[in-house]
């Protein structure tokens, strides 16, 4: 296990702190304060792929293992959602509404194509439930990222990655879990910028790096490891840890609300972390 | 004149036909005793001790030639799930996508594409090994023991050792590398029996 603590500490989490704590800061200082406000994002994604390269390697193409596809994935959705920061736009009612949809179903596509093909009964019906969990994911990451409190944001994606993270290592998954934990220290760096006092903005590109890097490292978990598949689904409690903003005595108090919705999602993060250890 | 045609003629055809059957004859099928072989592997760790283990479950074949051991070929097909290093939590690891990745990559196959005589029972064997869905060219030292007759069932058996070292990284293979050696030491002992 010391070399997991070594990779994990140094290789990734550290790496993908790092980069996404500069970035950040370089982003907004280079592109000035409204731009650079609203292309900050980018660093979580950007910082979780130079991490992930600095652990595996950039894979060839075509990728082989689920693993491989990962990295190619979160590269399509932070492109993605790249260009509309970058356009200043919010994807228009209609891609507003297929993105969910598609963009869950591309990933279970490519990296589910074995268990589509040979007509697996039990691999379909868990691609049929990722594709929910996975469209569940980006709308509320989509609803949060209007929030003008971009902590908000990536406290969800940062309790989700370390819950996702803690079951993959208990179920011996060991390289799931280092993915999982370079996501949560992607967003763990766009948070130093945003707590008590929200900067910049959860934009499109964050929200689609982050929604599709959770659901392509979930399905390579649910359909290619031992860890537990329930207390899998106990992490989409994560997401509805928003709700909390509703309270009135939170409103106007940014630095509260994400303290809030942290501890919410304390609650379903320790019940999956509880159920993984137990079953 | 015409009996003289038809006699060349039909030697042109049968002729070249007994000298393939003659070939082939010369070299028999064997297919691996699962019982008496292992297809094992050791790796050092942390420059410490190396760590060992086998396949539990496997298939193989040689179709050997002793006249000409260029014309003998090996195939095998290990599942990879079958990995045991005799403690049960790292073989959870083992089988997990760090490593062998099994759910997604069940099967790790092997065919030697080309076999030299080095010695009066020794040989270099050099294959394409395909694991984790990517295939590359490994080399094994093999040292042929014995063909010949079991004393008590009367099948005709062949047995083989064969060593070779193998870089995992190479195969996709790079968690922990080089904490757990990149360098995988591979060690297989083979009994096959005449089908």
């Amino acid at each position: 296990m010391e070399e997991l603590v070594y990779e994990f500490l140094l290789s990734g989490i550290g790496v993908a702190l790092l980069v996404s704590v500069l970035l950040c800061g370089a982003i907004r200082f280079g592109a000035g304060y409204d731009t650079g406000a609203r292309l900050a994002g980018l660093a979580i994604g950007v910082a979780f792929l130079v991490a992930y390269i600095n652990l595996f390697d950039w894979p060839t193409w075509p990728p082989r293992s689920a693993s491989q596809k990962v990295g190619y994935l979160v590269l399509i959705g932070l492109v993605a959602g790249g260009v509309l920061d970058w356009l200043d736009k919010r994807p228009p009612e209609i891609t507003g509404r297929l993105a969910p949809v598609l963009l869950p179903a591309i990933i279970f596509g490519w990296i589910g194509w074995r268990e589509i093909t040979s007509f697996d009964v039990e691999g379909l019906m868990i691609l049929a439930v990722l594709w929910l969990a996975g469209r569940f994911v980006f709308v509320r990451l989509q609803d949060v990222g209007q929030n003008r409190n971009a902590a908000v944001g990536a406290v969800l994606v940062l309790a989700a990655s370390v819950g996702i993270s803690a079951i993959a290592f208990i179920g011996s998954a060991a390289s799931q879990a280092q993915l999982a934990g370079l996501l949560a220290a992607a967003a763990g760096g766009f948070l130093v910028w945003n707590w008590p006092t929200p900067r910049f903005v959860f934009g499109q590109a964050a929200v689609f790096a982050a929604a599709t890097a959770l659901t392509a490292i979930a399905t390579t978990i649910a359909l290619y490891t031992d860890a537990d598949r329930l207390a899998m689904g106990l992490i989409l409690a994560v997401f509805l840890a928003p709700s909390v903003l509703a309270f009135k005595p939170l409103a106007g108090k940014p630095a509260l609300q994400s303290l809030a919705v942290g501890g919410v999602t304390l609650l379903p993060v320790a019940l999956a972390v509880a159920v993984a250890l137990i079953s | 004149m015409k009996f003289s045609r038809t006699c060349v003629l039909l030697a042109a055809i049968v002729l070249p036909m007994t000298l393939v059957n003659a070939t082939a004859q010369a070299a028999d099928k064997f297919v691996f005793d699962k019982a008496h072989t292992q297809i094992g592997f050791s790796i050092l760790r942390a420059g410490f001790s190396n760590i060992s283990g086998w396949f539990r479950k496997f298939d193989g074949s040689v179709v050997f030639d002793p006249d000409n051991v260029a014309n003998s070929v090996v195939k095998a097909t290990v599942m990879t799930s079958s990995i045991d290093s005799g403690f049960e939590a790292r073989d959870k690891h083992l089988r997990s996508p760090s490593f062998f990745n099994v759910k997604e990559f069940p099967e790790m196959t092997f065919a030697s594409t080309k076999i030299e005589k080095t010695g009066a029972n020794t040989g270099k064997m050099t294959g394409n090994l395909t694991m984790l869905g990517v295939t590359r060219p490994v080399m094994l030292d093999v040292t042929f023991n014995k063909m010949g007759v079991h004393p008590r069932n009367k099948k005709t058996y062949a047995g083989f050792s064969a060593t070779g070292m193998l870089d995992r990284t190479a195969f996709g293979m790079k968690f922990a590398a080089p904490f757990i050696s990149p360098k995988v030491m591979m060690r297989i002992e083979v009994l096959a029996e005449k089908e």
